[in-house]
């Protein structure tokens, strides 16, 4: 008798998710009309791209990253940068908006990594805040808060006209689909392992022969390579921002949808982006009371699915299955 | 084949935790280290598994320095060890805990796991395979692989925790007080759990507070008392050793004070 694989069948769980997740984008894509629902999910999705990296670095590798947003906007810059001023193909700059920040990343990751809990939490705000000043202020390159980065070409890599609400829907549909894919992959191999050994202990890890301050680096470099990409769709996707889309609470609302969708998981991190993306439209008739219900909603769901909704949902749906039965 | 440690010194504060201690551990033998409570045992087992750096002095594992090598280094070299409380990994499987002690056997990095290509997918076939090898070396049943390690009883736990060490393929292993904690009969198991990684060649550091289970495993007895070693000789000698006695049960003149 052959043991189930380990990896195996929690590998096999995460495909099936990625098919539904690619035939979802598909559905959507070819059948919705309405631009406002494909607006809502092409940010969901670009926000959910930068949310799996914070997933990786934090619900995988246990370090805090209050820096995310940063980076989000320093791939945005990027992509800005190279387009506006360096006329580079649009697919180029969106490369180069995913290989900055990582590089960034790569290089402040390891003195940061010698710090960890509120510590590094700390420094990565600070760097964070560093770059958002820089954003405000090298205004020769990012136009600063006023007026910014106007008018971006709309996407058109190698002269294909891509840039329309439907099409920038495929765009970051399919990004969505393969960066899921690629962290999917990671989590279920021996680096996977080794990052959550990483955040289960730092001393048994090593011990075992884990090199723990370099998959620290390299989960951080991925990480800010992730939340590049995803600037460099938001770029595209807006085509006019300022420096005030990536300040501090930018870098917290991506944490938040980590946290509410579940650490544990990329899922979670996407479905969080989901919803932290399209309440506070449910929530526009609320008025003045919006902020506050959406703050009630938040510590709900911290109070009762400390796991996250993804964790809950699926607890739910198991319960449900085996009532049926 | 052996675990050469020379004059390992570590010092907190005036405090002499571990105070220019020598010994060599043999392949094929179990070393104990005996000593009371506060003799600075748990110390030695940190300096020598690089987990705290000493002050002075040298690890050397079959001939090589490992000295100026961090933990995670000394492990590649196959140097490990264990802890008074197991260390499990939270939120995984017994499998996939073993599974981490194979991870130096594969060599793909970071974005070819990304990738999953078919070398990667070969590699984690290969870590399985050696994980279950290892959970059958130390007698783990395999109805119990899939359950999360964190929920297993006190004893599995620490055979969880020596299999992801087998599946390391460790030259030496380091166990701090592995029976702390356990019922006689897990005692006994797990001593000979560690009598039979020593018939493979392994070379086992014991340290440990049962002496029962020090006399029976050992071939090689270190006392340790105040940082220093005050004795060294074969179970026998060491029973009989003056000073060991004075250490454990106090002489004359110190019972009086």
């Amino acid at each position: 008798m052959s043991a189930p694989a380990s990896g195996v069948s929690s590998y096999r769980r995460d495909m099936i998710g990625i098919v539904v997740l690619a035939a979802f984008v598909f559905c959507i894509g070819s059948l919705a009309s309405g631009s406002y629902l494909k607006t809502m999910l092409i940010f969901s999705m670009i926000y959910g791209i930068a949310a799996i990296g914070l997933c990786l670095v934090f619900g995988y590798g246990g370090q805090i990253s209050l820096c995310q947003g940063a980076m989000f906007g320093l791939g945005a810059y990027t992509c800005a940068a190279l387009v506006q001023r360096w006329r580079v193909d649009h697919l180029l700059a969106l490369g180069a908006s995913i290989a900055l920040p990582a590089l960034v990343g790569w290089l402040v990751a390891r003195p940061l990594g010698r710090l960890s809990s509120h510590y590094l939490a700390m420094a990565t705000l600070a760097l964070g805040l560093i770059l958002s000043i820089l954003f405000a202020q090298v205004r020769t390159i990012t136009g600063g808060a006023d007026p910014g980065v106007i008018d971006l070409a709309s996407f058109a890599p190698f002269g294909m006209p891509l840039g329309t609400t439907s099409s920038m829907h495929w765009v970051c549909g399919v990004c969505l689909v393969v960066v899921m894919v690629l962290a999917v992959n990671l989590i279920n191999t021996r680096i996977g392992r080794a990052l959550r050994a990483i955040r289960s202990g730092e001393v048994p890890a090593a011990c075992l022969g884990i090199d723990t301050s370099k998959y620290k680096v390299d989960v951080f470099a991925a990480a800010s390579g992730l939340a590049g990409l995803g600037g460099g769709l938001y770029a595209f996707a807006t085509r006019t921002f300022n420096s005030s889309a990536f300040e501090i609470g930018f870098s917290i609302d991506l944490l938040t949808m980590v946290l509410i969708g579940s650490v544990r998981s990329p899922w979670g991190a996407m479905a969080g982006a989901l919803v932290i993306t399209v309440l506070p439209a449910f929530l526009e008739h609320l008025d003045r009371f919006r902020l506050l219900s959406f703050g009630l909603l938040m510590t709900g769901v911290m109070v009762f699915m400390p796991d996250g909704l993804t964790s809950a949902a699926y607890a739910g749906a198991r319960r449900l299955v085996k009532r049926a039965q | 084949m052996t675990l050469q440690i020379d004059a390992l010194s570590k010092r907190y504060g005036g405090l002499a935790a571990v105070d220019d201690v020598t010994l060599t551990a043999r392949a094929g033998e179990v070393t104990a280290v005996i000593g009371p409570n506060g003799a600075g045992k748990t110390t030695l087992i940190n300096l020598i598994s690089g987990v705290v750096a000493a002050d002075d002095g040298t690890v050397q594992l079959h001939g090589r320095d490992l000295s100026s090598c961090n933990a995670t280094h000394r492990a590649m070299a196959g140097l490990t060890r264990s802890f008074q409380s197991p260390q499990l990994f939270e939120g995984m499987t017994v499998l996939q805990t073993v599974m981490v002690g194979a991870h130096n056997r594969a060599r793909s990095g970071f974005i070819a796991s990304m990738l999953r290509g078919p070398a990667v997918i070969r590699e984690e076939a290969a870590i399985e395979t050696a994980a279950l090898q290892a959970l059958e070396t130390v007698g783990v049943p395999a109805s119990i692989h899939q359950r999360p390690a964190h929920d297993l009883a006190y004893g599995l736990q620490r055979r969880v925790e020596i299999a992801r060490t087998v599946a390391m393929d460790a030259k030496a292993i380091l166990f701090d007080e592995p029976a702390a904690g356990l019922n006689d009969q897990e005692v006994d198991e797990i001593a000979d759990l560690i009598q039979r990684l020593q018939r493979r060649g392994t070379i086992i550091v014991l340290v440990e507070h049962r002496m029962e289970m020090v006399m029976r495993l050992s071939q090689h007895i270190v006392v340790m008392n105040f940082g220093t070693k005050i004795a060294e000789g074969t179970p026998d000698e060491i029973q009989r050793n003056p000073a060991v006695i004075a250490a454990y049960l106090g002489t004359e003149e110190t019972s009086d004070a």
